[in-house]
């Protein structure tokens, strides 16, 4: 067990994180208030905690290691303060991309702003935590205000049932998840990672108890991140809820998710005991979730004609990819650092390309109320860099060189096959499946590049596209190329890897 | 002289060719898009320099080093993943590269008959024209599988946009689904041609992908097969291997000149390169065992592009199939690498391979552009239709005659040399095949001179009385073209000089 840093300095991300929440909503309880001034304030204390997490990531190296706090209950590790800066970065990016839409709308602007940092807090915590109970805490924290978030659009009825949808499955999932984390602690009586691997030889308690609890403790995980078969929620949601909650459920929750899940299942969960080799059901889980994800999303996407729909069927199966690096990083492969590495560069590069069409698709929405592929044709005409940056996500998404997915991809297919190189067909149905999902990402660009503007019902008109949001956009833009150029993502993943296997504590 | 030597000597020249193109791209990206005199004078000036330094790379290889990787630039990009910058050509990939300078050209001056929205066009094809140079270029595989993509995905969005339909006899064909149809093809390719890289990289259980430190590694024999299968797959759909071919038509015929030219000329010649170069070069064990029957492939590939060629009356459909026929001898040449010790079958064929695949790509590039000028003046591509051009526009007649001459494999001309050394090398290994591939030669003669008779002889078809003959602007492609087949059909040593010492290379693997 490393030994407990006095340094408070790792909590500060946390705790910015937390005072710009509670401004966020003081600022809102005032007699006139003003979202815009809100907004932006919101928007300044996610990016300072951004900043001053980055910082971090010099004082944590594997020589000095992470900070941690409470026995592990916060562990500020490079996972974590990735993680934490892709949180406070989508949720700064999400704000500036939805304010004019807020403003646009009956419904109230200052909720919307205020659940955003709640969020950002429950997603920081739940990547830097070692300990279940923690880890529900946040897990709660974040899911709640999404559920508030999907219902925002009170006025509008498919919101509302979006909300209603997303909660009561989202409550559900929870309660299961409880009831794992409860079976593991009945079976090792503990809920730190490190004593669960600890406890795990000393206890004689029945070891399915401890299986069941992992299962289900997953199960609600893969809800969450909307994998194939916990899926079914994803569509009707990212279909009813206002585009700017849509472009928030879909990217920074997926992201944390899938960093826990690399923290959880590698070395804790996926515990080998004479009768049991949890390494192998893991693989051949998450394998088995990923190969359906890839191929339940691809192929339904191909019959959407809802850009909403699409993008969640999309991030179903782009979840499936991600999943496959989390399956090559269990720990008998030999290149776990690699598994997880690449699973935390693809993930994250997922996030700024769904963020970035996401935003488009926030502008239609309020702009021409309208959120049909068909409806987006001419936008090359008139609105040229809306469409370049169009091109350059879903390119991005469709994994097309040089950009950030491409390498991603690449990456994540060389570990899967380095991993299990019997397994070398799973690689090429992901292959065979990015290309099936070519056609409908380039289905969204046909209209776009290849038509003329419609002049029905004032569409032809130009949309209107704020500074805010260009830069927002810029900022997808540079991350999606750069990524894509430059190899120190990929190194700050292989950094993040290879720490959290080195602090482990190893049976 | 010596001083201008000297300094081209030390200059990064690969990269300055490959990049060129896609520096003018992102110049015009930053363009506003009225100024459609830059872009069109940016896109020559930046193919112009490319063409101008692969002549000069291309000559200073000789005999003596062919063999060898020349011009190598070696620098580090993602070392956690094994990736390095590496470029470098030898005797096989040069002439390609010198292929790639022509076309890009060319195709360029051609571009100037573009008539909308020319910022996004010359934006994505300069792209495309840097993928090819990658392609051929690179000695990294990652570097080549994302030249090779990077070749091929604006081909969505040239052909989707500025394309042309066919319309006329039989069943119409619609240029925005051949558009997605060339995409999932193309990649589908490059997908298997990924799985197969990655799988090399890990079986050679070496972290690199460096062409040249793989051939060092040890992959065994069963894993080769297999690797040989998965690769030369996804290299044979981009070549236009029968039955993967259906995207080649559709998409050929389907595209602006300019591309047509692009994708006949150069992206095919990239299957056909990346089958010598990864598949037979990584895998010379599983490409013993599976060449034999691709010979069989090939042949079915000449036949079958041959008598498809042979009932289209639309002009860019009827090249089309002809190129799927013409590639087919890429792969026969290629297939005579199975028996290296056989004689001189082996060099005779691969030679011969490398060999078609330069001449292919200046022929049919040149038809590709008689016959979108044709259209372009006309509006018609049925050629059925035509009648008599020769009379109205004597300048795109001759060419056009010379060109099918070319093609159809008229001694003196480029086809002629390619097609002699390819059967050749296949009758010293199987005079059945050798037979059967010949006797398409009569087709081929068959469906051409059937287009020069229809569209170009006889009487001239009042409606085309007053018709425009070629340009400037084109009369100087035609005959950079028509003069790169003849030179190199009247003195073949200009290419089998440099490829032979290569392709000995090769066999000594083998």
């Amino acid at each position: 067990m490393s030994v407990p840093t006095s340094s408070a300095i790792g909590l500060l991300p946390l705790i910015i994180v937390a005072l710009t929440a509670f401004a966020a909503m003081f600022l809102d309880m005032r007699t006139h208030p003003n979202p815009r001034q809100q907004n932006t304030c919101t928007v300044a204390g996610l990016l300072a905690a951004a900043l001053c997490a980055l910082p971090l990531l010099a004082k944590i190296t594997t020589q000095s290691g992470p900070f941690t706090y409470w026995e592990g209950i916060i562990q500020i590790d490079y996972m974590a303060v990735v993680f934490t800066v892709l949180a406070c970065a989508s949720g700064a990016l999400a704000l500036l991309f939805s304010i004019d839409y807020l403003q646009s709308k009956r419904s109230y602007p200052g909720e919307y702003i205020t659940l955003i940092p709640f969020v950002v807090l429950g997603l920081s915590l739940a990547c830097s935590t070692k300990e279940l109970l923690t880890f529900f805490l946040a897990f709660e924290l974040m899911s709640i205000p999404l559920y508030v978030m999907a219902a925002w659009g009170r006025f509008d009825i498919k919101s509302s049932e979006a909300g209603f949808k997303y909660f009561i499955n989202g409550a559900v999932a929870s309660a299961i998840m409880f009831y794992g984390i409860s079976l593991i602690f009945g079976s090792v009586g503990t809920t730190f990672f490190d004593k669960i691997v600890l406890n795990f030889d000393l206890t004689a308690s029945p070891r399915h108890a401890f299986l069941l609890g992992s299962l289900m403790f997953a199960g609600a995980l893969l809800f969450k991140i909307a994998a194939a078969p916990f899926h079914f929620w994803a569509p009707d949601v990212y279909e009813g809820a206002p585009a700017p909650a849509g472009m928030f459920i879909s990217t920074a929750p997926k992201a944390t998710i899938i960093a826990f899940l690399l923290r959880a299942f590698w070395g804790t969960l996926a515990l080998q005991s004479v009768e049991f080799r949890l390494e192998e059901v893991w693989s051949i889980t998450f394998c088995s979730i990923a190969i359906l994800s890839m191929c339940w999303g691809n192929l339904v996407a191909l019959q959407q004609t809802n850009i909403k729909r699409l993008m969640a069927f999309s991030g179903i199966a782009q979840i499936g990819y991600t999943l496959l690096g989390v399956m090559a990083s269990s720990r008998s492969t030999g290149i776990a650092a690699l598994g997880m590495s690449s699973a935390i560069f693809y993930i994250t590069m997922y996030s700024f390309a769904n963020l970035a069409v996401w935003s488009i698709i926030t502008l239609v929405e309020y702009q021409r109320h309208t959120s049909e592929i068909a409806d987006y044709r001419g936008l090359a005409k008139t609105n040229p860099f809306v469409a370049f940056t169009l091109l350059i996500a879903l390119l991005s998404l469709a994994s097309a060189p040089p950009l950030a997915g491409f390498i991603g991809k690449f990456y994540l297919f060389r570990t899967v096959f380095a991993a299990h190189s019997g397994w070398w067909w799973v690689v090429l149905l992901a292959l065979v499946n990015s290309v099936i999902s070519l056609y409908y990402y380039f289905g969204v660009l046909r209209p776009v590049f290849f038509e003329e503007p419609s002049a029905s019902r004032g569409r032809a008109s130009a949309l209107q596209v704020p500074w805010s949001v260009k830069i927002g956009l810029a900022v997808c833009l540079l991350m999606l190329i750069a990524a894509g150029l430059s190899p120190w993502l990929v190194q700050l993943g292989a950094e993040a890897g290879s720490q959290i296997i080195s602090v482990a504590v190893l049976p | 002289m010596d001083f201008l030597a000297n300094t081209l000597d030390k200059l990064p020249l690969l990269s300055i060719i490959t990049f060129t193109p896609l520096l003018a791209a992102l110049i015009i990206l930053l363009v506003p898009s009225s100024y459609t005199r830059i872009f069109q004078g940016l896109a020559l000036l930046a193919t112009g320099v490319s063409l101008v330094l692969s002549i000069a790379v291309y000559a200073s290889l000789n005999a003596v080093n062919a063999g060898a990787f020349q011009w190598q630039e070696l620098h580090s990009w993602i070392p956690d993943l094994g990736i390095s910058y590496h470029m470098g050509v030898d005797g096989i990939s040069a002439p390609l590269v010198l292929l790639c300078g022509i076309i890009s050209f060319t195709a360029a001056m051609l571009s100037l008959q573009i008539e909308n929205r020319h910022k996004e066009y010359f934006a994505l094809a300069l792209t495309v024209m840097s993928g090819v140079f990658g392609v051929f270029t690179s000695l990294d595989l990652f570097l080549f599988i994302l030249f090779y993509e990077m070749a091929s995905v604006p081909m969505f969005f040239l052909v989707g946009i500025w394309g042309s339909d066919k319309m006329g006899g039989g069943k119409p064909i619609y240029h925005q689904k051949a558009a997605m149809k060339l995409l999932i093809y193309l990649q589908l390719g490059g997908a298997l041609v990924m799985l197969g890289i990655i799988g090399a990289y890990v079986m050679a259980g070496i972290n690199s992908f460096d062409y040249i430190a793989l051939l060092q590694a040890n992959i065994s024999s069963e894993t080769q097969y297999w690797l040989f299968a998965i690769i030369f797959l996804g290299f044979a759909i981009e070549a236009g291997l029968v039955p993967f071919h259906t995207w080649l038509p559709e998409g050929h015929s389907s595209a602006p000149t300019a591309l047509s030219m692009m994708l006949a000329g150069v992206l095919l010649k990239m299957g056909g390169y990346g089958i010598i170069r990864v598949a037979i070069g990584l895998c010379p064990d599983g490409a013993k065992a599976w060449l034999p029957i691709i010979g069989f492939m090939a042949v079915i590939n000449i036949l079958y592009g041959a008598l498809c060629a042979l009932k289209q009356t639309d002009i860019k459909l009827m090249i089309a199939y002809s190129s799927v026929s013409h590639m087919g001898i890429v792969f026969l040449g290629a297939a005579c690498l199975s028996e290296p010790t056989v004689g001189t079958s082996a060099i005779l064929g691969a030679s011969g391979a490398v060999f078609q695949m330069f001449s292919h790509g200046v022929v049919t590039a040149l038809l590709f552009a008689l016959a979108g000028t044709v259209y372009l003046i006309t509006h018609s591509r049925d050629f059925s239709a035509w009648g008599g051009l020769a009379s109205a526009m004597p300048w795109l007649g001759t060419a056009y005659v010379l060109a099918a001459m070319g093609s159809l494999g008229l001694p003196g001309m480029s086809g002629f040399v390619a097609e002699l050394m390819v059967f050749l090398g296949t009758w010293q290994r199987s005079p059945i095949l050798a037979a059967c591939a010949i006797l398409a030669l009569v087709i081929t003669a068959t469906y051409l001179l059937r287009s020069v008779h229809y569209g170009f002889y006889g009487p001239l078809n009042p409606k085309y009385a007053k018709v425009r003959d070629a340009n400037l602007c084109e009369k100087i492609p035609f005959a950079i073209l028509a003069l790169s087949s003849l030179a190199v059909g009247v003195c073949p040593r200009l290419i089998t000089d440099i490829t032979t010492p290569a392709i000995q290379e090769l066999i000594s693997r083998l």
